[in-house]
């Protein structure tokens, strides 16, 4: 049996029904499934690695009126960075170590049990180190945190309101008359 | 090896099924020639694009083991190589249809301003053609494909009355053609292959932007389903898919008298014989075989006795520009889609404002990824990170600008490619080596390319995102590769005349990217389209003569 886009391609293809409404009936491919709510398991990353991964993401873009990178499953997307691409991998757990070895100097707690205003010190000072390993692991990570967090639904579509690869009829392109030449 | 040799005789082979061709397929079979078509890989099945698939559901479907059909050959199949230091980014499709099932659609007109420009500056051949002689073709051309574009023609960019109806600027390229203008740089309208109507019977866009990942209803030219599969109705067309040409063989008068080619997944060798054979591969591969072809009667490879093959390779240089126009910032993202790819284009001037420079030839500029696109990679060069972070990355997100300026590389006799001494393929082949720098011409002609960009960014009181001044894109990623097997009436100084015909093989034509003498700061498509109607005109009327 033919499916429903084989029946549009074939009947545009015979032009037995005007092009415009073939055109009308154009379906755009069906998600393959709503994103689920399962439970998603580390790939790459040890549980504490992952916790603070995912407090490392949530302070480069929190949680505001909008969804931050954490509440989008960032730090799960750079899991999967990682497993895909080891060297990437590699470099991110050496740098997580480096930020959970300077957050212990002090008195000897982990970067996930600073309070915020100690973590974002920290972060802040990975980031100045001109030019060194530290500042170069915050750019990966800042890097991926964008790459990850503006590819989801959280961060395309709600945060920054794309809402296009879409069916129109036509396109209006600007029509604000101040913009014009 | 098994080896399958057939002994019909056939009238004309064509190796490679992109735009040069698909074309020559098609007017061949039109004009009454037998046609087989090599092609080294098969049909990419259109209703499996991911077209419509949101990034989201990308990552998703890719975690579930699901992928995309693979368009872009992975050099691991089919490697090259670069000499230390130097990269070559080479992008090949091998499959019905090749690049133009993922091309970038621009569709410009190659002016005098392209064709004279050797002559008059002297540098290297002249193109053995005029305005005059393409323009027919384009005008045939483009009325057969659909090209979408406006009436704002320039003597760099000539226009036709066979346009289908622009595609409307988005907000931030009609303030960028606005502030242009207060600077005296015009921005004119694109000029794209997509159907912004129905068109010969096809459907039009339909404005979901996901024309890189190939048209799920066809609403751009492609060769696959605009010339291969009309030319299959005549009967006339015999297409062999994954047909991966090792060599064009020749006869004992010297004439290339068919072609060797590996079966992509038997790896099982084959011969076809030939009356003529036409090479239309893309640029690095036809020229690649065209070596390998080597006999006793052509031990420089076929057609290659003056050493003019696998010279003079040549392309356009670029390098990319963002900024944040003040009107758009904080503004509500609108669907920017559109066409896919900017609908305005910054045609060449540096020729006519009478200002002396201390470089040849010009440059041209596009903007794709101007406005609110898929993702925000942008935000990597905003310093910071944070509440505030995020805020500034959504209010300059609707305010996006992108510039993408295009100039031509000089053709030079050491950009070359070569299969001496290097490594062989999996079917025992020569792989292509590919030596590539830029010189003080391009170093000259990019500082301009900068000067302007910033200008017109300025003009429009852009912010400008950080960039290193001197960065470029890597060398082959325009995609534009040509020169390798380059046109000219000289016969001692070029490959083939102005038809693809071979000097000294009358019966090999080349007619892909591979013949233009320069690159021009124009995307080459649409002239590779018209040169190959051109081309198999004069081909089929000296077959029928019985002069081939």
């Amino acid at each position: 049996m033919k499916t429903r886009r084989q029946a549009i391609r074939s009947a545009l293809a015979a032009a037995t029904v005007p092009l415009a409404a073939a055109q009308q009936q154009h379906q755009h491919q069906e998600p393959l499934s709503q994103i689920q709510n399962v439970k998603k398991t580390p790939k790459f990353f040890g549980a504490d690695e992952m916790k603070t991964l995912a407090r490392v993401v949530d302070l480069i873009i929190p949680r505001t009126d909008t969804p931050g990178a954490a509440d989008a499953q960032v730090h799960f997307i750079i899991d999967g960075n990682a497993r895909a691409r080891t060297s990437f991998g590699a470099a991110m757990r050496s740098g997580l170590t480096s930020l959970n070895g300077e957050a212990r100097k002090k008195d000897g707690k982990a970067f996930v049990e600073l309070s915020e205003t100690e973590q974002i010190a920290l972060l802040t000072l990975f980031m100045n180190e001109q030019g060194a390993s530290r500042a170069s692991f915050f750019k990966m990570v800042k890097d991926a945190t964008i790459d990850g967090y503006y590819s989801t639904q959280e961060g395309l579509k709600t945060e920054l309101g794309w809402n296009a690869n879409t069916f129109l009829k036509e396109f209006p392109g600007c029509t604000h008359p101040e913009h014009q030449v | 090896m098994y080896f399958q040799k057939s002994q019909q005789k056939h009238d004309v082979v064509i190796i490679g099924s992109g735009a040069a061709g698909g074309m020559a397929a098609w007017n061949l079979t039109k004009l009454g020639v037998n046609v087989t078509v090599l092609d080294a890989g098969q049909k990419f099945d259109r209703t499996k694009f991911w077209s419509h698939v949101k990034p989201w559901e990308w990552r998703d479907r890719l975690e579930r083991g699901l992928r995309p059909p693979q368009m872009v050959l992975d050099p691991k199949e089919q490697p090259y190589e670069t000499p230390a230091g130097q990269t070559f980014d080479l992008t090949r499709v091998w499959g019905r249809g090749g690049k133009t099932n993922i091309w970038g659609r621009v569709s410009l007109r190659y002016s005098d301003v392209d064709f004279e420009g050797p002559a008059k500056d002297g540098w290297e051949i002249p193109w053995p053609l005029r305005y005059a002689d393409v323009s027919p073709y384009y005008d045939k051309v483009e009325q057969l494909i659909g090209v979408c574009g406006g009436t704002d023609d320039q003597d760099s960019l000539p226009g036709s009355k066979y346009m289908l109806p622009a595609a409307s600027p988005r907000c931030g390229e009609r303030l960028m053609q606005k502030a242009a203008k207060g600077i005296g740089i015009s921005i004119v309208s694109g000029r794209r292959a997509v159907l912004t109507k129905e068109h010969n019977g096809r459907a039009p866009c339909h404005y979901c932007g996901a024309c890189g990942k190939g048209c799920d209803v066809a609403a751009f030219f492609n060769s696959s389903d605009y010339l291969l599969e009309p030319a299959l109705k005549s009967g006339k067309l015999n297409v062999v898919d994954n047909a991966v040409v090792a060599r064009v063989l020749v006869d004992e008068k010297g004439k290339a008298s068919g072609v060797q080619y590996f079966d992509r997944n038997t790896k099982q060798e084959h011969t076809i014989q030939a009356k003529v054979v036409v090479m239309a591969a893309s640029c690095i591969d036809s020229t690649r075989i065209l070596l390998n072809s080597k006999s006793a009667r052509y031990p420089n490879g076929i057609a290659n006795s003056n050493d003019v093959i696998g010279r003079y390779l040549t392309e356009q240089t670029r390098f990319h520009m963002y900024g944040f126009l003040p009107e758009l910032r904080g503004a509500k993202a609108q669907n920017d889609d559109g066409i896919g790819g900017e609908h305005i284009y910054m045609p060449r001037f540096n020729h006519r404002d009478g200002k002396k420079r201390d470089y040849l030839r010009g440059f041209g500029s596009q903007f794709w990824g101007s406005g609110a696109v898929a993702e925000a990679s942008f935000a990597k060069s905003l310093p910071g990170f944070g509440a505030d972070f995020k805020k500034g990355v959504k209010n300059r997100y609707p305010a996006l600008v992108a510039l993408h300026p295009y100039g031509e590389v000089l053709p030079r006799r050491d950009n070359r490619v070569t299969v001496e001494g290097t490594p062989k393929d999996r079917y025992g082949m020569p792989i292509a080596r590919i030596e590539f720098k830029l010189s003080d011409n391009e170093r000259k002609m990019v500082e301009e390319m900068y000067d302007t960009a910033e200008s017109i960014l300025h003009a429009a009181k852009a912010e400008i995102l950080p960039y290193k001044r001197g960065e470029l894109a890597l060398a082959g990623s325009a995609i534009h590769e040509h020169g390798t097997v380059r046109m000219g009436d000289d016969p001692k100084r070029s490959a083939v005349n102005s038809f693809g015909q071979a000097h000294e093989v009358k019966n090999l034509y080349v007619l892909d990217g591979a013949i233009f003498p320069t690159a021009t700061e124009k995307n080459p498509t649409l002239t590779i389209l018209a040169l190959a109607w051109r081309g198999s005109d004069q081909l089929a009327e000296e077959f029928r003569k019985g002069n081939l």
